[in-house]
């Protein structure tokens, strides 16, 4: 097979949305983690009226909406590779779907939490 | 190897002399857990929110401890290391800084910009 032909064979690499799908959650998350923490500032986790009154800004809020399913999709893909390096193959799909449904489910507990939140 | 199209697996990690290209790598992985962790600890504090003041006062008990500022401190480096050093890796993906002398440089940056960012944020947050 010549270098043009295998490079087209290539794309199609069941890896490669894995691959896109981490990188696009990264560039993502740069600016989303370092807006938070700026927004963090005004925070007093040690204050419960404080923190509601914090979440329920716009900024905070749309923030965290955001953050938690990109970061739940990124920590997910990265324990994906984590565990194919490490771990034995008799293990690696049975353990990666359980971190897909954990990462799904805290995901949508989150979102319940800051919608009821808002919501009060 | 029975898939030839698998995807190249990492080295073992007793094989290779630490080194700073490995020992960051490591560290990327490890943080990276780590920061798993931290995120369901932050879906925690939400739900916790959401239950209202009453269960929220179990988390205040523990952010008035010493243990939750030792553990925040952690969190934050975490955070930056992550952070900075997965930009080390997007620069890498689209081509840029391979050689040996730049790999060196920016693990360095790395190192020294997470320690620094961690400390101006502590000392603004505390």
């Amino acid at each position: 097979m010549d270098v043009a032909k295998e490079r087209t064979s290539q794309t199609d690499h069941p890896g490669l949305g894995h691959w896109r799908w981490q990188r696009l959650t990264a560039i993502l998350l740069v600016p989303l983690i370092l807006w938070t923490l700026w927004m963090m500032r005004s925070l007093d986790p040690g204050s419960y009226l404080s923190v509601r009154e914090w979440i329920q800004q716009t900024g905070p809020m749309m923030a965290l909406i955001i953050l938690l399913p990109v970061s739940y999709l990124h920590g997910a893909l990265g324990l994906q590779v984590i565990i194919e390096d490490y771990l034995s193959a008799s293990v690696h799909s049975g353990l990666i779907w359980a971190v897909r449904i954990a990462a799904i489910a805290l995901t949508l507990a989150s979102l319940w939490a800051i919608f009821s939140i808002a919501l009060a | 190897m029975s898939n030839p199209r698998a995807r190249p697996i990492s080295p073992h990690l007793q094989v290779y002399r630490p080194q700073l290209t490995s020992v960051l790598s490591i560290m990327h992985r490890l943080t990276g857990i780590f920061l798993s962790g931290v995120t369901m600890v932050l879906s925690l504090w939400l739900v916790n929110i959401a239950f209202g003041e009453v269960a929220y006062s179990v988390f205040v008990a523990f952010w008035d401890s010493w243990i939750s500022t030792l553990l925040l401190t952690g969190v934050v480096f975490c955070v930056y290391y992550h952070l900075l050093n997965g930009v080390r890796h997007l620069a890498w993906d689209w081509g840029f800084g391979f050689s040996l002398a730049r790999v060196y440089a920016t693990g360095w940056a790395v190192v020294g910009g997470s320690l620094a960012l961690s400390a101006i944020t502590l000392v603004l947050a505390i």
